[in-house]
């Protein structure tokens, strides 16, 4: 599905070129959801923005590729990466009301995101529309439309964001820290709705993350990253039952004893010393 | 925690090690001072071929040549020598308009920085203020208290001043809203004390900034207000009543008039703007 | 979830215009009582200094008496209001035309000035600072950038002058500054709007005198502040364009023309009351440059008026310039009203 190898991203800066991500190697495989995980700076967002072509326009690709179903992304035109980032590849960004155009519209912003890869009708795109807010749990789905991002709440928000990410069907769905700037009490509920989204449409998923619990639950693998570099990869329960390399204890070991299932069975003696 | 040294450091500096990272990390610095430089040292030193202030009726309205660089205007001054010599009295005016917008500024807007209706009021005023044609408005000032050069100070200090309030008013209140000052607060320092001891260094980067668009503002002014006829007392030169003077044969081809004048005001302004951008870039970048 | 339905919505914006436009009474005091007081900044006796050391007794007479010297402040004060509010804003000592008249004269002249300078500013100024912005810190973004210094350095009048020098000398293809229309032609005084009209009745020759003719000015005033419009533009477009928003924008796939409508449209704001604030220097500009071309704009009379002290006149422009621009602030803010859904209405 996804194949990335040997990713190599700069930053021009007035102090001179930093590499923020350095040889990253990994791999999501056809119908799996691959977590990302790593403290803040770690190059999570970078590699994700190098492998969609979204880096600022002083950063730069300057080795590696990144091939999704065959196509080597990085060294594909403009044009044509357009055509497959949101038909193809969905994306689902950390803040809703930030994702959100605030002086537009949800339904133009619906019209502009369908118009972008499909020619629709109107009515059938309200249809579509209306059809995929249902399906994120969104009440209200007429209103909302009519409405702007500011008088959503948080988690409808990024709800709304989602149902732009999934209106293509995209086979494969990155997200990037897609809680982090909600409610704690709403974080599960997003996660559980993007988890549901995937695994219906048997799609691929990439989370960003600094949360091994959120990783332990929704994902069959992790690649955990650090200043750049990808230290560790692989299954879920084998690198937290047994962590190779020293950072991923010290992240383990972090990690609070969380109040759902998924953390403590995994934490072996090893782990919580 | 008594002296905050986040804040206090920008202050105890030395300067000079200040100006030279200043220098070396920006191109803009060194080119927009290093002209401004070059023009103020022209102003001063350069030696003038011809007396600026007395025509020579015989060469009139020649081109430029080797003995007249930028030729004669229609009254027989020597163009270049004028040109040098209004730097004299053109630089000297937009640095103290400056000077005095700064200070207004500083009397002003440090005082405002403390939140309050009144202070509230005194802004939206400003606004209506500065909305208004001010060049206009300086032009009028100027010429109903009497044409004489100072007052042009009044002109400069009126558009800029303004400018210098908010910017230091926004800026105080900005670093008044940080930790620090709260932190110094909390010691015992009197606020007052936080005001001057405190606010003040951090304001100063920014000022600089200011500063430099002021002069390159002010320079303006002059020239449009000595284009006017505002502020002028003959034979006395400035770049502004020159471009006047070849404004009247510029539309029969004596180019050189106007024009060397109007190439004077731009390398001054073009090099405070270059200085401005320079500053600013140093910074953000800190 | 709506947190604001649309019926509770309505009230507040209602009372939002009424607040809005319950302020300008108050500016438009302020502006009065500031061009009464202006006559009390002429040091010595205002007569002497309008009439020069050389007027007899029965002319300062009657100066005074045409400035109300001769009466107490107070009553002064009270009739200058009175007039005002009725229309009347006197009449000018050296002409002893009615200023209102006058203005009527001149004020299209300028207006039509300021708005092709201002359209030509506002559209050049956004492309420079879009594309700038767009390309942050790449090759064209320091071209733009350059183009922007450059324009901000020259004084307008001073490219006025190197226009009719290129345009009209050297090359020959504008007109000779003297006015809206060729001499021929006759006076234009009493054809105010010469572009629009013409435009309208459909009158070719007369058209295209007065766009040649109004071809430097505008183009002299609208290029200097094209590049404050620039810097405004590339500013509020460079932060517009690194937000989440437009990256998610990309990430769903937009094209890239639309990636810039979103990110213009967030920073539309900013750039509508940049035109409020511009307004004011701009008209001052025209000025300048109206006395440049022999425009005869209201600018031009203004200034004349200026130099020669004639009270009035300065009296008149200050309050037909600040209600100008009230107006224009008024009219900007509810643009900006409708464009934004956020505003919030305190």
């Amino acid at each position: 599905m996804l194949r990335v190898t040997g990713l190599t991203s700069q930053f021009r800066g007035r102090a001179g070129v930093v590499r923020a991500i350095d040889d990253v190697t990994f791999e999501v495989p056809e119908g799996e959801a691959v977590g990302i995980v790593g403290e803040t700076g770690s190059g999570k967002s970078v590699t994700i923005r190098s492998v969609l072509g979204l880096l600022p326009s002083y950063g730069k690709v300057v080795s590696g590729s990144a091939e999704f179903e065959g196509t080597d992304l990085i060294r594909l035109h403009r044009s044509r990466l357009r055509e497959i980032r949101g038909a193809r590849i969905g994306f689902v960004a950390q803040n809703p009301f930030g994702s959100l155009n605030p002086v537009l519209s949800i339904e133009k912003q619906f019209r502009n995101v369908m118009r972008a890869h499909r020619r629709i009708s109107r009515s059938d795109l309200r249809d579509l529309a209306l059809e995929r807010l249902e399906s994120v749990q969104v009440r209200g789905p007429e209103r909302v439309l009519r409405g702007y991002a500011h008088e959503l709440s948080g988690g409808m928000a990024q709800r709304v964001v989602i149902a732009l990410a999934m209106l293509h069907d995209p086979s494969l769905v990155i997200a990037d820290e897609p809680t982090t700037a909600l409610d704690v009490t709403v974080q599960r509920q997003i996660l559980d709705l993007i988890d549901a989204q995937v695994k219906q449409g048997r799609r691929s998923l990439l989370l960003v993350t600094h949360d091994l619990g959120v990783v332990a639950q929704y994902c069959h693998r992790v690649v955990v990253m650090k200043s750049g570099k990808v230290v560790e990869t692989g299954l879920v329960a084998d690198v937290f039952t047994n962590p190779s390399h020293d950072y991923t204890r010290q992240l383990l070991a972090a990690v609070p004893p969380a109040p759902w299932a998924a953390v403590p069975s995994l934490s072996g003696p090893e782990v919580h010393r | 925690m008594s002296n905050p040294a986040g804040l206090r450091q920008p202050f105890f500096v030395p300067f000079f090690s200040r100006s030279v990272n200043y220098v070396r990390a920006s191109p803009g610095i060194v080119a927009g001072g290093g002209m401004l430089l070059l023009l103020l040292l022209a102003s001063f030193l350069a030696p003038l071929p011809h007396d600026p202030m007395t025509p020579d009726p015989t060469a009139v309205l020649l081109a430029p040549s080797s003995e007249y660089v930028f030729g004669t205007d229609a009254n027989g001054f020597d163009v270049f020598s004028r040109v040098i010599a209004a730097g004299r009295s053109d630089l000297p005016l937009a640095l103290m308009g400056t000077l005095a917008s700064l200070v207004l500024g500083l009397l002003i807007g440090l005082p405002l920085s403390v939140k309050s209706k009144w202070s509230e009021g005194f802004m939206r005023a400003l606004d209506a203020f500065q909305s208004f044609p001010l060049i206009v408005l300086s032009v009028t000032i100027v010429s109903l208290t009497g044409n004489d050069i100072q007052n042009i100070l009044y002109a400069i200090v009126i558009i800029n001043g303004p400018r210098f309030i908010r910017l230091i008013r926004g800026e105080a209140l900005s670093i008044r809203d940080g930790r620090f000052i709260e932190a110094a607060i909390a010691t015992g320092a009197r606020p007052r004390r936080v005001v001057f001891r405190h606010v003040m260094p951090n304001v100063v980067d920014v000022c600089l900034v200011q500063c430099s668009l002021t002069t390159a503002n002010a320079v303006i002014v002059i020239a449009a207000l000595n284009f006017l006829g505002i502020g002028v007392s003959p034979p006395t030169p400035t770049w502004g009543s020159m471009v006047q003077v070849g404004a009247q044969a510029i539309s029969t081809g004596q180019w050189w008039i106007a024009i060397w004048p109007g190439v004077a005001i731009f390398i001054a302004i073009a090099s405070l703007n270059m200085l401005a951008n320079g500053i600013q870039r140093q910074v953000e970048g800190s | 979830m709506l947190t604001a339905p649309k019926e509770r919505r309505r009230r507040p914006l209602l009372r939002y215009i009424v607040k809005r436009v319950a302020i300008v009474p108050v500016s438009l005091f302020v502006l009065g009582s500031v061009s009464f007081f202006l006559v009390f900044l002429i040091p010595g006796e205002p007569a002497i200094t309008i009439l020069g050391d050389f007027a007899t007794k029965e002319q300062i007479a009657h100066v005074n008496s045409q400035l109300g010297l001769d009466k107490p402040l107070l009553e002064r004060y009270f009739s200058f209001w009175g007039n005002l509010l009725q229309g009347d804003l006197g009449t000018s000592f050296f002409t002893n035309e009615p200023i209102l008249h006058e203005i009527g004269k001149f004020l299209p002249n300028t207006l039509e000035l300021v708005f092709f300078a201002l359209l030509l500013a506002i559209s050049l100024g956004m492309a420079i600072g879009v594309v700038g912005a767009y390309f942050a810190r790449r090759v064209p973004d320091r071209i733009m950038s350059g183009v922007t210094s450059v324009l901000q350095s020259v004084p307008d009048f001073f490219l006025a002058l190197v226009g009719i020098y290129v345009f009209f000398f050297l090359f020959g293809w504008a007109p000779a500054p003297i006015g809206r229309l060729p001499i021929e032609s006759g006076s234009a005084d009493d054809r105010p709007f010469l572009i629009i009209s013409s435009l309208f009745t459909g009158d070719w020759t007369t058209l295209g005198e007065a766009v040649s003719h109004a071809a430097l000015p505008v183009l002299s005033l609208g290029l200097v502040y094209a590049s404050y419009f620039a810097k405004t533009a590339r500013g509020s477009m460079g932060t517009a364009l690194t937000t989440p928003q437009v990256e998610f924008a990309r990430a769903c796939g937009l094209r890239e023309r639309t990636v810039v409508y979103y990110a213009f449209a967030a920073s539309r704001t900013t750039v509508i009351t940049y035109i409020a604030i511009l307004f004011g220097s701009l008209l001052g500009g025209a000025a300048i440059v109206e006395r440049v071309f022999n425009w005869r704009g209201m600018g031009q009379w203004a200034l004349d008026g200026v130099l020669k002290v004639d009270v009035p006149i300065i009296q008149g422009f200050v309050v037909t310039a600040g209600l100008l621009t009230l107006t224009l602030f008024l009219l900007l803010d509810l643009v900006v009203l409708l464009l934004d859904p956020r505003v919030s209405y305190e």
